[in-house]
């Protein structure tokens, strides 16, 4: 049974920001203070973003604090290992002041050891001993766990680790430029920070990709580069995480447009006036007049007048429909350049009305209907006299 | 400059960043073409001096694309701060839908900041336009940095006429797609109103 404790993850090393502070600093009393608060301590998150790191540093600073403090750091995959083939390990983990136990979330997949593992806790926890458990997901979503178990994760302090903010990245990325002695201008380091990768390895990747191109190339990267060099280093679906940082980053302009488009399609929307002008075409158009004057108001026309120019269009229909019945019972046909349909044509309309009146009064009015019944034979020849009469 | 051109089924929106000079007029438009997908952004434009201010203005198209059938377009400038650039100042407030007043958080630059307001208006006022017709947005930038002003004593100072304000750190990136964003639906909204009681309408362009 081995546990390897990394001396090189420490509290003053792990780049502490709002999404990760709470983590941080209960981690911080456990180590300090173990078996005091935070019994358990119940870190999760995704991956890569420092829960081994936080478990890894209580080791180290409650080592630093107390040298003779028996830590013992162990995935658990490797505690069920040994619970089963060491006869030993079950009454050395109960010996440990301090137990931290990474990548819980396969807990579920091992229902014989559980038992076990929650007698190891169940001593530990009643000696007054500190545990830190790992894992990358909350315990109620732990699975097939045992309801004791379930308690016991859940008893003392369960927080989490959010994504890394973009002050945090930058933070992070600086820390390892310090670490390795390395150079990269400031709007470069900003450049990587803002392709929201949210992985810390794989934001350390990304460092190293860009860092390793300085170095091979010679010269100083600039940050409108970073893009470019990231994407041709990277090659179409190497690193899938990599194009969903910069889709994310992208994510920022995607927001805008919706936000803009939705804004634009409300300036847009149509006002009443243009509904109503809209609705009076369609309806005189499914009559099967023209609505011309009525498509260039919409475009054109304003709310003010907006009513006003659809009554004067419909009275022009209204007239329409008038001249059309008189110049039905007139029995005149009407050339082809005239429309009955076209309120445009009203006045042309009108004037050939007028002209047809004019030709058909003469005879007419002496007739009772258009079979040409005479309305009063006796009066007729005096009637038509007095007629003519009146064209001389 | 026609907002609405329905012959042409386009909407074109000019929004001028103004403000004191080094407030991070340049830097927020630098941030948002660093975010704008290659088909959506056009080239930027800086006219800058040898020591890097800007001296005629930062120029920045964005293409948004068919919205609601009208192609629509971004045009972002910035105007130089330096107080002796005010001739330029004037002409690239020409036609503009709207304004993001980019003021320097510093305790130190509050006065260049005051000033810059005052002239942003009386420019505006000398092309007949009242500050309360066009859409102003505050951006209150480089919070990032050390000894900048409480947001209460620069809304005071700056912000009476009360529009919308942002803290932001433009180089980070912080608070620059808000303030765009502020803007730009301040026009729009602008632009409804217009569209309510009138129409804006461009026939011929």
């Amino acid at each position: 049974m081995k546990s390897s404790i990394d001396p090189g993850l420490t509290f003053s090393n792990f780049v502490v920001g709002s999404e990760n502070r709470l983590a941080w600093e209960a981690a911080r009393t456990a180590a300090e203070s173990p078996g005091s608060a935070y019994n358990p301590l119940f870190i999760y998150s995704d991956t890569g973003l420092g829960k081994t790191h936080l478990l890894v540093a209580i080791a180290n600073r409650a080592q630093e604090l107390q040298p003779d403090i028996r830590v013992v750091y162990m995935p658990l995959e490797q505690l069920i290992r040994d619970l089963a083939n060491d006869t030993e390990a079950e009454s050395l983990f109960q010996q440990a002041d301090i137990l931290l136990i990474d990548d819980l979330q396969f807990v579920g997949e091992h229902a014989q050891s559980q038992r076990v593992l929650f007698h190891v806790l169940d001593r530990l926890f009643t000696a007054g001993k500190q545990v830190a458990l790992a894992c990358d997901r909350p315990p109620l979503e732990l699975g097939e766990l045992d309801d004791r178990l379930l308690s016991r994760f859940s008893g003392g302090l369960v927080v989490d680790i959010g994504r890394p903010l973009l002050d945090t990245r930058r933070s992070i990325l600086e820390l390892r430029i310090a670490a390795i002695q390395a150079n990269l201008r400031p709007e470069v380091i900003d450049e990587i920070a803002r392709l929201a990768i949210e992985n810390v390895r794989q934001l350390k990747g990304a460092l190293n990709r860009v860092l390793v191109a300085q170095k091979s190339e010679g010269r100083e990267i600039q940050a409108d580069e970073v893009d470019r060099l990231l994407a041709d280093v990277v090659g179409d679906g190497d690193l899938p995480w990599l194009t969903e940082a910069r889709s994310r980053a992208a994510g920022e302009f995607e927001e805008f447009l919706t936000d803009v488009s939705s804004a634009v399609e409300e300036a847009l929307g149509t006002p009443k006036w243009r509904e109503d002008v809209a609705r009076a075409i369609l309806k005189w158009e499914a009559e099967g007049y023209s609505t011309s004057r009525l498509a260039e108001y919409l475009d054109q026309g304003s709310r003010e007048d907006a009513e006003r120019v659809i009554q004067a269009y419909e009275r022009d229909i209204s007239m329409l429909t008038t001249i059309t019945d008189e110049l039905n019972r007139l029995n005149v046909t009407l050339p082809r350049e005239l429309s009955l349909k076209d309120p445009d044509r009203l006045s042309d309309l009108r004037q050939f009305l007028e002209k047809a009146r004019r030709t058909n009064l003469a005879l007419d009015e002496f007739f009772l209907d258009e079979e040409k019944v005479v309305w009063d034979w006796p009066a007729f020849d005096d009637r038509l006299i007095e007629s003519w009469g009146d064209g001389y | 400059m026609s907002l609405v051109n329905y012959a042409t089924r386009e909407i074109t929106c000019k929004i001028v960043y103004y403000g004191p000079g080094r407030s991070g007029k340049t830097t927020n438009l630098q941030y948002i073409h660093s975010r704008v997908p290659w088909d959506r952004k056009g080239e930027m434009v800086s006219l800058a001096t040898e020591a890097d201010r800007t001296l005629f203005f930062d120029f920045l198209p964005l293409e948004l694309g068919r919205i609601s059938g009208f192609t629509t377009r971004f045009q972002l400038y910035t105007v130089p701060g330096q107080v002796y650039y005010n001739a330029t100042r004037k002409l690239v407030l020409q036609g503009a839908d709207g304004v993001v007043f980019v003021a320097d958080s510093q305790r130190s630059q509050l006065e260049s900041d005051i000033e810059s307001f005052r002239n942003l208006q009386e420019n505006l006022l000398e092309r007949s336009i009242d500050i309360r017709d066009i859409p102003v947005v505050m951006q209150y930038n480089k919070r990032d940095l050390p000894n900048v002003l409480g947001m209460e004593r620069l809304e005071e100072e700056l912000n009476f006429r009360d529009v919308p304000s942002f803290a932001a750190s433009a180089l980070l990136g912080e608070g620059v797609f808000d303030t765009l964003r502020a803007a730009s639906e301040g026009v729009l909204r602008k632009l409804a109103r217009k569209l309510e009681t009138s129409a804006d309408v461009a026939a011929g362009g």
